[in-house]
């Protein structure tokens, strides 16, 4: 098999297909990366498998999804399914199918490892029955199943309305909404209304979420506060704070999110220039329009770079694979300009209301107020008190907070609690989160067997 | 480049902890284990020995890892089941040092 390549793109949802149609379709050749095994990301998870006509309970997301998966499969790239990326550099990237290790060369790389839901921590999180809402949008998408009720959904962003409505659609119990977003986001993101009537359709589809949602007749606890899972070794019930008073409703499954942001381990190992985005708190890539990061021949689009929404996601996407096929001469920059014109007008259209949304699901301020019992590291059991004690002991950097109290070097390598251990350091230092630093990610970014490492060539 | 074998079979036959599990082909270990065989927790932390299951069924948490076909700390949202694959919960306790 060659493994030599024009362009290799990491990640299979709506911008790494559509980077890599374009890049394609443009005669260059290409190879597309994914974990899963079938094409479309999380948010068209499956949306090609067997049974997606009965799982998407969205006919249109269904069909929007399978244009890209079809454009894709037409377009002649290699699609590497299964396959895990542990290491990157410029030209070159090492990853796993199955256990087995190899090394892939390109001259070009776009990143396009999309998003995930923001962790934050709270007692009890660590519960079995106690899941991210996102997931039980992806268990039901990849497999027709529904997770066990009673189930109570916490917390603030756009996949409350999403997943409440889904599940009470597919007939579960639902014994409570309990919205933790502020109520000052509401004011706050009206200032970005007016660009946001750019596109009054997308305005009208969360609208319409909304409705329906109090249409469900779900119990809705506005404001609610102090959320704790209990049970003993399962989850059994979720107590809360709703008006000065302490709720408890039983529970086999608590849905938790906190809004969504990119995926960075792949970004960050690369050693990209990154920028922290104040209103929404996280960390992103910085990148040009057409996804060129501060590396030359590294891109990053779609959500994995700033959440900006599948319909942005994809036209990054083939921005960026136009603009690989242009610096590579399979297309002369009339060509390219002619492809770029329109899609600049999706992009600005899929854009115009992110002001809005970024400043109605914005994190609210103490987000990470968490006690001192709470365990923050789930893989290593460090607690944020012991993070406030290596801060009190004179670290400064989440760096040397790790290296003092193991706090995100389990298995998951900082992805669940590094927000959290970089939020929490902040504020007991009375600072701003980019003043303590990132977790430093270094390859393997994945826990990669003694095996993968032996049949990589060069240790050959 | 992928191959799908199980194409002709709707569902396939696990054993999670030596019982059979049949559950419709395709779907991850994860799902699996979790919808129809009602797991409740696929593992014990190993600094901790407390119960997990998984989180986020999207390979960013590795609080799904169990051992699959007696190989341990496999990330089973993002293994597909096969037919008569051995899934079993992941309990061991880290050594201490």
């Amino acid at each position: 098999m060659q493994e030599q390549y024009d362009l290799l793109v990491i990640g299979a949802g709506p911008a790494g297909l559509s980077a890599a149609s374009a890049a394609a379709e443009n005669g260059l050749d290409v190879i597309l990366l994914d974990e899963q095994e079938l094409p479309g990301g999380q948010i068209y998870r499956s949306v090609s498998g067997r049974n997606a006509r009965k799982n998407f309970l969205s006919k249109e997301d269904r069909k929007d999804g399978m244009e890209l998966v079809g454009r894709f499969n037409k377009s002649g790239a290699v699609y590497l399914p299964k396959t895990t990326v542990w290491d990157a550099e410029p030209g070159r990237v090492l990853c796993s199918t199955d256990g087995t290790a190899r090394e892939i060369k390109a001259q070009c790389i776009v990143v396009a490892t999309g998003a995930m839901e923001r962790p934050v921590p709270f007692s009890g999180w660590t519960l079995p029955g106690v899941m991210s809402a996102g997931s039980a949008d992806l268990l039901y998408k990849s497999a027709g199943f529904v997770p066990h009720g009673p189930v109570v959904i916490a917390g603030n962003g756009p996949l409350i309305p999403l997943v409440t409505n889904h599940l009470v659609e597919l007939g579960v119990e639902v014994a409570g909404v309990l919205d933790t977003s502020p109520i000052q986001n509401k004011a706050v993101s009206m200032l970005h209304m007016p660009l946001a009537l750019v596109d009054v359709p997308f305005l009208l589809k969360g609208l319409k979420m909304v409705v329906n949602m109090f249409r469900s007749r779900v119990k809705q606890y506005m404001g609610a506060s102090d959320i704790k899972a209990e049970g003993d070794g399962q989850l059994n019930r979720v107590t809360f704070t709703h008006k000065g008073e302490t709720k408890t409703i039983k529970a086999a499954t608590l849905l938790v999110h906190e809004g969504m942001l990119p995926r960075t381990h792949v970004s960050r190992m690369l050693k990209l220039e990154h920028a922290w985005d104040k209103t929404q708190r996280y960390w992103y890539a910085k990148t040009d329009q057409f996804g060129r990061s501060s590396r030359d021949s590294i891109y990053v689009v779609g959500d994995g770079q700033k959440v900006h929404g599948v319909y942005a996601a994809a036209a990054k996407g083939e921005l960026a694979g136009i603009d690989v096929a242009r610096r590579l001469h399979v297309i002369s920059e009339s060509a390219a300009q002619r492809q770029i014109k329109p899609l600049k007008k999706r992009l600005y259209k899929a854009l115009a209301p992110r002001g809005f949304v970024d400043a109605f699901f914005a994190p609210k301020k103490g987000l990470f107020d968490i006690a001192d019992d709470v365990l923050v590291c789930r893989c290593e059991g460090v607690t944020a008190g012991d993070i406030r004690q290596a801060v009190k002991e004179g670290c400064h950097d989440v760096n040397e907070i790790k290296l003092r109290t193991r706090c995100g070097m389990g298995p998951c390598q900082g992805r669940m609690c590094g927000g959290a251990l970089a939020e929490i350091a902040a504020s007991a230092l009375g600072s701003e989160v980019p003043n303590v630093g990132a977790l430093n990610i270094r390859p393997p970014i994945r826990p990669i067997t003694v095996r993968e490492l032996r049949d990589f060539p060069e240790a050959q | 480049m992928s191959t799908n074998t199980s194409i002709l079979q709707d569902t396939v036959t696990i054993y999670f902890e030596d019982e059979p599990l049949t559950v419709p082909a395709d779907i991850s270990v994860a799902a699996a284990v979790l919808g129809p065989g009602h797991a409740g927790h696929t593992g014990k932390n190993p600094v901790k020995g407390d119960n997990r299951a998984p989180v986020c069924l999207m390979g960013v948490c590795f609080e799904c890892m169990m051992e699959i076909d007696g190989v341990p700390n496999q990330q089973s949202c993002l293994v597909t089941v096969r037919e008569g694959m051995k899934v079993k919960r992941q309990n061991a306790m880290r050594e201490k040092y």
